[in-house]
């Protein structure tokens, strides 16, 4: 199986959990988050940790921007939210495994805590996440109990 | 025949001068959090909470868990456990609340605990009990409900409000030994509250994490943000904890009251 067959396989099946009912959603979305993040950490490669971080702050933006469009409380937070994400990756760039762990974390925490609305507009594109971190993340799929079998 | 009559009247009236702990959880949004991988189930913390509550208890748990909000419309379910009461009923009105509130509360020495993501001012008005009954305390496991105008709103209840001017990591304040978490001055038992809620939620966020204990016996006025000594005034108590990935300073306004516009006083 390709690489860009297994993509489009996980973007349908994450496309999937994101049209699934809306109480569920902010659950599936937390979960998502929280295996990358735990992926993250896993990691013994600094350079990688940054890279992930980077595309996963990046998509985070993404849906941030969708979901700021929603209304003007919902663009304040996604506001704030860009901000933190920003200033956070600026200060873990170039630094130590521990320093990406504890953004990472930090990351989980936020995704945690924001709100139904915000959860909502990202969840739209947060399906990416799998996607871009395939590029970048050996064995990440494993963690993320897609059962993609990379070899 | 006067002393029969007394005895009576006591025996009638012993129920109602229990202490009450009023719990209202607003779960129309989902409040799980997931930390490395493992889920932690808001439901396991309230069933906690609910198992310490026995019918012989002379303290009573009133819970009113919201599962649906649409538009003004609430339903949901009720339970009164202790003080000789087990209830367990399903409500779709929001005025049947009212009627729970005084068949419980009324003469009962209560502590209210709102548990939610956030309250928004509507909300507070629709779920909180009428006018008139005076609450030992309010403590607010949401985010962003220190703010003036909601603060104002639960001066008409109570002296002493606990809450948290910016997120709460969701509503998990610690909920553990609640039945007898209140049996102190309010002052007193908001500390206990505030510093094991506090211990609890570090565990699990690595963003801001503010709690205040508010004393709100003399109303908020508009310009309290203008004056940091006003602002620091209207604190009992507080505990902070800063994360080195946000930019705000620990002397921000926006760390005592969450809609003040002045940075760095």
């Amino acid at each position: 199986m390709g690489m860009k067959t297994v993509s489009l396989l996980l973007l349908a099946s994450f496309s999937l959990q994101a049209i699934s009912a809306p109480a569920n959603e902010a659950k599936s979305f937390k979960k998502q988050v929280s295996k990358i993040v735990y992926a993250i950490k896993k990691s013994d490669d600094v350079k990688k940790k940054e890279v992930v971080l980077e595309k996963l702050v990046d998509v985070l933006n993404q849906g941030l921007d969708n979901a700021a469009q929603s209304s003007p409380e919902a663009s304040e937070e996604a506001m704030i939210l860009k901000e933190k994400l920003a200033h956070g990756l600026d200060s873990v760039k170039g630094g130590s495994a521990e320093e990406m762990d504890e953004f990472a974390s930090f990351i989980e925490s936020e995704m945690n805590q924001a709100s139904p609305v915000i959860i909502v507009g990202i969840m739209l594109l947060v399906v990416l996440i799998p996607v871009w971190l395939s590029l970048v993340m050996d064995g990440v799929f494993y963690l993320l109990g897609a059962g993609y079998d990379h070899k | 025949m006067k002393n029969i009559i007394s005895i009576i009247i006591l025996v009638i009236a012993l129920p109602s001068l229990a202490d009450t702990i009023l719990v209202i959880a607003d779960k129309s949004e989902n409040l799980d959090y997931v930390k490395d991988k493992q889920l932690y189930k808001f439901s396991d913390d309230i069933k906690g909470m609910k198992a310490q509550f026995e019918k012989g208890d002379k303290t009573q748990l009133v819970y009113v868990e919201i599962n649906k909000v649409k538009e003004n419309r609430y339903s949901g379910k009720l339970s009164v456990l202790g003080n000789g009461s087990k209830l367990n009923k399903k409500f779709k009105k929001v005025e049947r609340l009212n009627e729970v509130y005084s068949e419980y509360i009324e003469g009962s020495r209560t502590n209210l605990i709102l548990l939610g993501h956030t309250y928004s001012f509507q909300k507070l008005k629709d779920v909180l009990p009428a006018k008139g009954y005076q609450l030992e305390s309010i403590s607010t496991s949401a985010c962003k409900m220190a703010t003036l105008e909601r603060l104002n709103l639960f001066s008409l209840y109570t002296d002493y409000v606990l809450a948290s001017p910016e997120n709460v990591h969701l509503s998990h304040f610690d909920l553990d030994h609640l039945k007898d978490r209140f049996t102190m001055d309010p002052i007193t038992n908001l500390k206990g509250f505030l510093d094991d809620s506090f211990r609890r939620i570090s565990r699990f966020t690595k963003s801001n994490l503010v709690l205040h204990i508010y004393d709100t016996r003399v109303e908020f006025s508009k310009n309290i943000c203008e004056s940091k000594d006003q602002l620091y005034s209207k604190l009992i108590d507080s505990q902070i904890k800063l994360s080195k990935f946000e930019l705000k300073s620990e002397n921000s306004s926006h760390f005592i009251i969450s809609n003040c516009n002045k940075e760095n006083l």
